[in-house]
C-alpha cells in the first residue's frame, strides 16, 4: 500500500521549526522539547508517537496555540503564530483549530450536546443553526441517545467521544487530538479513527498523539518523538511497519542516550 | 422545522447561559452573595429613604404651617424673641398688608392618670396669635369655631383625630405655668397635609398663650403678608432695613431650607454608617467570585482553548455577578423600606425629630439600585479580570501553586492610608461634632481612607493571630486542629478578606464605644467636680440634643423659691445655636445668674478667679469654652458680639473654661445679657440647694410635691439622675449608629459561611480520608466549627484592637487639641460583649458548612475530582 506515494506532495499547512520548551527552572527544570521540526501538509493525517513524557502533549499544545515555545517558530499557511497577540491567538483557536484534550475537559455543568455545541457558543453563535450538526456528530461517535446526559453520567470513553465531537463542530481546518482513542476499546477506537479519516478526506487536517500502533497505522504519516526530539518518521497504512519502526527507534535510541 | 429550534439535549441559548449554570452549580455561594447584595442595597435604600423623608419633613414644614405667610420675622436661626415694638415697625413698612405676632408654647398632654406624658405624640405646639387678625397659616376650619375665650383651643385635624379629640372635648395640658384644661372649640386643617411624626399643632388666643407660657412680652415670630404686587424678596429687603441686625427676615421656603441645611451634616453621618454595609458587601462579592473563578480555572482554560476571548470570559463572570444583583436589588429595596421604618421610628424617639411618613422618592430608588449594581461590579471586577487572564494552558494544569502571599507593598500602602486617615478622622468626627458639611465630608473621607488601610493591613494582623490561636487548638486536637487551620493559612488573602468584614465593622462599634465611654466618664466626673447643687428642676424629657422641651416660666421659679427648704434656686438658660456668636461652629449659649451661680456650681475658670469671672459676667462680660476660643481665636480681653433679636451686645471675654458640654463650644453670659441680646426670659433648668445639708430630703419632698400638684410638665432630679440622663442620651445616639453597622456585621457573617463552604469543597478529599479512617461526623463538624470560630475570633480581636487604637488616638488628639481633661474611658463590658459576639458569629457561621462537611459521603468524597 502506497497511497501517499501516488499523492502529490501536499502544500504545507503547518510548519514548526526548532521548537524548544522547558518547564520549571534550575535543578528541577524539565526540557520537554529540544528543537522539534515538523511539517504537516494540508489534508494530511499525521500521528505522533513516543514514550510517555517524551513531549507529545507539549508539542501538540504549542501547535494548537495553547502554549508558546521558548524558542523556535510555528506557522500556518506560512504565517507565524507563536508570537501573535492573545487576541489573534484566540481567533486562531476559535476559527482554525479544533482541540481534543487528553483529559477531555468537558464542562461538568453542561450536557453532552451542550458540550459539543460549546465552540459555537464561545464564538458568539446561536444554537439553532447547529441542531443538525450536533445530532449528526453525536450520532457519528455513537452517542446519539446520550445528548442530554451530563459528563458525570458518561463513562470515560463516552466523555472522550463527546470531546472529539466538540473539536469537529465548526469544521476546523486543523484538528489536534491528544490520544483520542486512549480510553476506548478497539471497536470504539476504530470508529473514532474512521471519523478522523473521513474528516481528512473532507479536506481537513488532523494531527493526533497516540500510543496505539493500530490507530497510528491509519494515519498518512507517523512521527516519532523521543526525549523532546523527532527521532524518526514512517509512512502509515501498515500496523506491522509502524510497530517495527517504533521498536527500531526505541532500540536505536537506547545506545544514543547511553552515549550522551 | 422551526428556525429557533435548539439541538436535542441543549437548553442553553447562548454563551451567557453558562453563567447561570455556574451560579446554579453553587447554590449556597450564589445565595450568600445575593444576600450580601440584599443587605447592602437594603441599608443604602433605607438610609436614602430616611434622609429623603427627613428633608421632605422639614422642607414642607414651614411652607405648610405658614401657608399664607410671605415673610417671617424672627430671631436669627429662630433663636430668641423679637421685641414687642418690632411688630409696629414691621406694620409700618410699605407693602405690608398685614403682620401678626406669634407666641409659641410647647405643652404636654396630661393622661387619664393625671400624669404629663412624654414623647412626640403627647407634645403639642400651640401658637398664640390674634385670632381675629388675618390668617397667616392658611388653615381652614373643618369643624366648630375659632377659640372665642381664654380657655379654648383649636386643634389640627390629624393630631386631634389620632388622640380621639373632637369639638366640645376638654384637653388637659401641662404648661410652664401649670396645668390647663382647655375646651376644643374647633378643628382645623392646613392647606397642605402636615405630618410632624406625631407632634401636634394647635392655635389659641394670644393672651391665653402668653399667660400659659409666662412670656409677658415679645414675639417668637411675626408673620407678614405682602400687599399685592410686592414680592416677598422686595418686602424682606424693606423690613430688614427697619428691624435690628439680629433679626432674621426670611420667606417660609428659606426657613425650611435653613432647617434642611442644619440636617445635612446628619445626612453625611447616616450615609457613612450605611456605607459600611455596602463596603462589606463588596468584600463578600469579591471573595465569592474569586473562589468561583479559582474553582473554575480548568473550565475557563478550556473555554479559552476553544476560542473564548479574554473579554468574553471577563464579561461572563461579571454578568454572573450582575445576574445575582437583580434579585439582590429587588429584595434589597423591600428590606430597605423596613429598615427605613425602623430607623425613622428610632430617630423620632431618640432625637425627637418630627419625621413624617416615609417618602419613597424615585431618586432614592434609582440611587439604591445604582449603588447595588456598582457595588456588585466593584466586587466582581477583579475576579472577572482575573478570570479573563487565565491562560488556555490552564485547561490542562488547572489550579497550580498556592495563592499569592500579601507582600510588603500592600503593607506599606495599608499603613500609608490607615495612619493619616486615623490621624485626621477623629478630629473631624468628634471635636466639632455635627459641625459644618465640609468638616463632615473631610471626616468621612479620611475615615474611609482609614478603613481601606485597615483592610489592606488585615492579612498582616489576622494571619499571625490565627497562627497564635491555632497553637492551643492543635495541641488539644492534633488532627482537627491541623485541618481547621490549614485552609485558613493556605489562603491568607481569602482568610483576611473574610475577617476584614468583621475587623472593619466591629472596629467602628469599638470606636463608638470608646468615644462614648470617654465622654460619659469625663462628663460624669466633671459633673461630680462641678455640681454643687442638691436638686435640678427640668422639663420632662429634657436631654441635651434631645427632643424639644418646654421652657420654665418665671412663676415656677418664684414658687420654688418660696418653699421653706429651698436655700438657693437659680436658673440656667441654654440655647443651642447652629453658629455661636463670632464662630462658624455650633455650640451652646448659656446664661446664669452671676451672683448665685457659684452656689450651685464649683467650676473653676482660667484667666480669672471665680469671683472675678462672675463679677465680669455681671458687668456684661462672657466666659467662653476652650474650643470656642480656639475656633474663633478670641481670648480674655477680646470681645464677643452677641447679635440677637433684642439688639447687639458686645461682651468682653473675662475668662475661659474647660467644659465637655458641646465639646467646649460654649459661651456663657449673665441672664441680663442674654435677655438684652436675645430677649429670652424663660429658664431651661433650675439648680437648687437646700437651706442646709440636713434639709436635702425635705427639699426634694417639697419640690416634688409642688411639681406633682401644680406643674406636671416638670420633674426634679438628683445629680445621679442627671448623669443617667446624659448617659442614656449619649448611648442612644451611639447605639443608633451601632444598629446601622449591625447590618454590616451580618454581611460579615455571611462572608464567613461562604469561605467555610469553600474550605469544605477544597478539603472534600481530606474529609473523605478522615471519615474513611473512622472519623465521626461529630469530629468533622468540630473541625469546621473550630475553623469558623478561629476566623471570626481573629477578625473580632483585630477589630477590637484596631478600634481601641483608633479610639485612643482620637481621644488623645481631641484632648490635646480641644477638650483638656478629657479622660480616656475603656468600654470594658462592650469589648467583652464584642469578643463574645465574635465567638457567636463563628458558631453561627459554621452551622451550614459543618453540616455539609459531616454529610459528605466518604466514598464520594474520595472519588471527588
Ligand atoms: N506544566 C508542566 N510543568 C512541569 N513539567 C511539565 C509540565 N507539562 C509537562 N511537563 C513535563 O514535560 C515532559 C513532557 O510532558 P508531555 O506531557 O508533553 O509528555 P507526553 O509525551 O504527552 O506524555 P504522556 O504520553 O504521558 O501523555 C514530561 O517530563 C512532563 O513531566
Ligand atoms: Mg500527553
Amino acid at each position: 500500500m502506497s497511497s501517499t506515494s501516488v499523492r502529490p506532495d501536499p502544500a504545507p499547512l503547518l510548519e514548526a521549526r526548532g521548537l524548544t520548551r522547558a518547564f520549571g527552572a534550575g535543578a528541577t527544570a524539565v526540557q520537554a522539547l529540544r528543537g522539534v521540526d515538523l511539517t504537516v501538509g494540508e489534508g494530511e493525517l499525521v500521528a505522533i508517537m513516543g514514550p510517555s513524557g517524551s513531549g507529545k502533549s507539549t508539542l501538540l499544545h504549542i501547535l494548537g496555540a495553547l502554549d508558546r515555545p521558548d524558542a523556535g517558530s510555528v506557522s500556518i499557511d506560512g504565517r507565524r503564530y507563536d508570537d501573535l497577540s492573545d487576541r489573534e491567538l484566540t481567533r486562531l483557536r476559535g476559527e482554525v483549530f479544533g482541540f481534543v484534550f487528553q483529559f477531555f475537559n468537558l464542562l461538568p455543568t453542561l450536557s453532552a450536546a451542550e458540550n459539543v455545541l460549546l465552540p459555537a457558543l464561545v464564538n458568539g453563535e446561536r444554537p439553532a443553526g447547529y441542531a443538525a450538526r450536533v445530532d449528526a456528530l453525536l450520532g457519528r461517535v455513537g452517542l446519539g441517545d446520550r445528548a442530554a446526559h451530563l459528563p458525570t453520567e458518561l463513562s470515560g470513553g463516552e466523555q472522550q467521544r463527546v470531546a472529539i465531537a466538540r473539536a469537529l463542530l465548526r469544521h476546523p481546518r486543523l484538528v489536534l487530538a491528544d490520544e483520542p482513542t486512549g480510553n476506548l476499546d478497539s471497536k470504539a477506537g476504530g470508529s473514532v479513527m474512521r471519523l478522523l479519516r473521513s474528516v481528512v478526506d473532507d479536506g481537513q487536517t488532523v494531527v493526533m498523539v497516540t500510543h496505539d500502533p493500530g490507530a497510528a497505522a491509519l494515519a498518512d504519516r507517523v512521527v516519532f518523538l523521543r526525549d523532546g526530539e523527532i527521532s524518526g518518521e514512517v509512512e502509515g497504512g501498515d500496523t506491522a511497519r509502524v510497530i517495527d519502526a517504533f521498536r527500531e527507534i526505541e532500540a536505536g535510541a537506547q545506545p544514543e542516550r547511553a552515549a550522551a | 422545522m422551526i428556525a429557533s429550534a435548539r439541538p436535542a439535549g441543549v437548553r442553553l441559548r447562548s454563551f451567557a447561559g453558562l453563567g447561570g449554570r455556574s451560579l446554579r452549580a453553587r447554590p449556597l455561594r450564589s445565595g450568600l452573595t445575593a444576600a450580601g447584595i440584599v443587605l447592602g442595597v437594603g441599608m443604602a435604600f433605607g438610609v436614602l429613604v430616611l434622609v429623603a423623608t427627613i428633608h421632605s419633613s422639614f422642607g414642607s414644614l414651614f411652607n405648610t404651617i405658614y401657608g399664607n405667610t410671605d415673610v417671617i420675622v424672627s430671631g436669627k436661626a429662630s433663636v430668641g424673641e423679637v421685641p414687642q415694638r418690632t411688630l409696629g415697625q414691621v406694620r409700618r413698612v410699605e407693602g405690608v398688608k398685614a403682620a401678626s405676632g406669634q407666641v409659641m408654647g410647647l405643652f404636654r398632654v396630661i393622661g387619664t392618670e393625671g400624669k404629663a406624658q412624654t414623647g412626640a405624640a403627647a407634645t403639642l405646639f400651640v401658637a398664640g396669635t390674634n385670632l381675629r387678625g388675618p390668617d397667616t397659616a392658611g388653615a381652614t376650619l373643618v369643624e366648630g369655631t375659632k377659640p372665642r375665650g381664654p380657655r379654648q383651643i383649636e386643634l389640627e385635624e390629624a393630631w386631634a383625630r389620632s388622640h380621639g379629640l373632637t369639638r366640645g372635648d376638654t384637653i388637659r395640658l401641662a404648661t410652664p405655668t401649670g396645668e390647663a384644661a382647655l375646651l376644643v372649640s374647633g378643628i382645623f386643617r392646613f392647606g397642605t397635609a402636615l405630618d410632624l411624626g406625631g407632634y401636634g399643632t394647635a392655635a389659641a388666643p394670644l393672651g391665653s398663650v402668653r399667660r400659659m407660657t409666662g412670656k409677658a412680652t415679645g414675639w417668637d415670630g411675626i408673620d407678614v403678608i405682602a400687599a399685592s404686587g410686592v414680592s416677598a424678596a422686595e418686602l424682606s429687603r424693606r423690613i430688614r432695613a427697619v428691624v435690628g441686625p439680629g433679626i432674621e427676615v426670611a420667606t417660609p421656603a428659606a426657613k425650611s431650607e435653613e432647617v434642611n441645611e442644619a440636617m445635612s451634616s446628619l445626612d453625611i453621618v447616616l450615609y457613612f454608617f450605611s456605607g459600611m454595609a455596602i463596603f462589606v458587601s463588596v468584600f463578600l462579592i469579591l471573595n465569592s467570585f474569586n473562589m468561583t473563578v479559582l474553582q473554575r480555572i480548568r473550565e475557563i482554560g478550556t473555554l479559552r482553548a476553544l476560542g473564548a476571548s479574554r473579554r468574553r470570559i471577563a464579561t461572563s463572570v461579571l454578568g454572573e455577578a450582575l445576574f445575582l444583583a437583580i434579585p439582590g436589588c429587588a429584595l434589597g429595596l423591600a428590606l430597605g423600606i423596613g429598615l427605613a421604618e425602623l430607623l425613622a421610628a428610632a430617630m423620632r424617639s431618640f432625637f425627637g425629630l418630627p419625621i413624617a411618613a416615609l417618602d419613597v422618592t424615585p431618586g432614592a430608588l434609582v440611587a439604591a439600585v445604582a449603588i447595588g449594581l456598582l457595588a456588585t461590579t466593584a466586587g466582581a471586577l477583579y475576579p472577572s479580570l482575573r478570570a479573563g487572564r487565565i491562560a488556555p494552558v490552564r485547561a490542562l494544569t488547572g489550579a497550580v501553586g498556592s495563592e499569592r502571599r500579601p507582600g510588603l507593598p500592600r503593607a506599606l500602602l495599608g499603613a500609608a492610608l490607615f495612619l493619616p486617615g486615623m490621624a485626621i478622622g477623629g478630629l473631624f468626627w468628634f471635636s466639632n461634632a455635627s459641625g459644618t458639611t465640609t468638616a463632615a465630608i473631610v471626616g468621612v473621607g479620611s475615615t474611609l481612607m482609614m478603613f481601606v488601610g485597615m483592610v489592606l493591613l488585615a492579612p498582616f494582623l489576622v494571619m499571625p493571630l490565627i497562627d497564635l490561636l491555632a497553637r492551643p487548638v492543635r495541641a488539644l486536637m492534633p488532627s482537627e486542629g491541623r485541618l481547621a487551620t490549614d485552609s485558613l493559612r493556605m489562603n491568607p488573602l481569602r482568610t483576611s478578606a473574610t475577617a476584614a468584614a468583621l475587623v472593619v465593622t466591629l472596629s467602628v462599634v469599638v470606636v463608638n464605644a470608646t468615644m462614648s465611654a470617654s465622654f460619659l466618664g469625663s462628663i460624669s466626673s466633671q459633673l461630680d467636680a462641678h455640681f454643687a447643687r442638691d436638686l435640678t428642676v427640668q422639663p420632662l424629657g429634657y436631654s441635651s440634643y434631645g427632643p424639644p422641651v418646654s421652657a420654665i416660666a418665671p412663676s415656677l421659679r418664684r414658687q420654688i423659691a418660696a418653699l421653706p427648704a429651698v436655700g438657693t434656686v437659680t436658673p440656667e438658660r441654654i440655647v443651642y445655636m447652629r453658629k455661636l456668636p463670632g464662630s462658624r461652629e455650633p455650640g451652646l449659649l448659656e446664661a446664669v445668674e452671676p451672683s448665685r451661680w457659684p452656689r450651685v456650681d464649683k467650676s473653676e475658670y482660667e484667666g480669672a478667679s471665680t469671683a472675678a469671672a462672675m463679677a465680669g459676667l455681671g458687668a456684661g462680660g462672657a466666659v467662653v469654652g476652650r474650643r470656642f476660643a480656639e475656633a474663633t481665636g478670641l481670648g480674655v480681653g477680646d470681645t464677643v458680639a452677641l447679635r440677637g433679636a433684642g439688639g447687639v451686645v458686645r461682651a468682653p471675654i473675662v475668662a475661659t473654661t474647660d467644659t465637655f458640654e458641646a465639646n467646649g463650644n460654649v459661651v456663657m453670659v449673665s441672664l441680663a445679657t442674654l435677655r438684652r441680646a436675645y430677649g429670652i426670659t424663660s429658664d431651661s433648668t433650675l439648680a437648687l440647694t437646700a437651706v442646709s445639708p440636713d434639709r436635702r430630703a425635705a427639699l426634694a419632698r417639697q419640690v416634688g410635691a409642688l411639681l406633682e400638684r401644680r406643674y406636671p410638665g416638670f420633674e426634679a432630679v438628683s445629680d445621679a439622675e442627671v448623669k443617667k440622663q446624659y448617659e442614656s442620651a449619649i448611648n442612644q445616639q451611639f447605639s443608633f449608629f451601632d444598629a446601622i453597622v449591625g447590618i454590616a456585621v451580618i454581611v460579615g457573617l455571611l462572608g464567613i459561611i461562604n469561605t467555610l463552604s469553600m474550605a469544605v469543597i477544597e478539603r472534600t478529599r481530606e474529609i473523605g480520608v478522615l471519615r474513611a479512617l473512622g472519623g465521626s461526623r461529630w469530629r468533622i463538624r468540630r473541625t469546621m466549627l473550630t475553623e469558623s470560630v478561629l476566623i471570626s475570633v481573629a477578625g473580632s480581636l483585630v477589630g477590637i484592637g484596631l478600634g481601641l487604637l483608633v479610639g485612643i488616638v482620637w481621644i488623645i488628639s481631641i484632648r490635646e487639641s480641644t477638650l483638656v481633661g478629657l479622660k480616656l474611658g475603656i468600654p470594658t463590658s462592650m469589648l467583652i460583649a464584642i469578643a463574645v459576639l465574635g465567638v457567636l458569629i463563628g458558631v453561627l457561621a459554621a452551622i451550614v458548612p459543618a453540616r455539609r462537611a459531616a454529610r459528605l459521603d466518604p466514598l464520594k468524597a474520595l472519588t471527588y475530582e
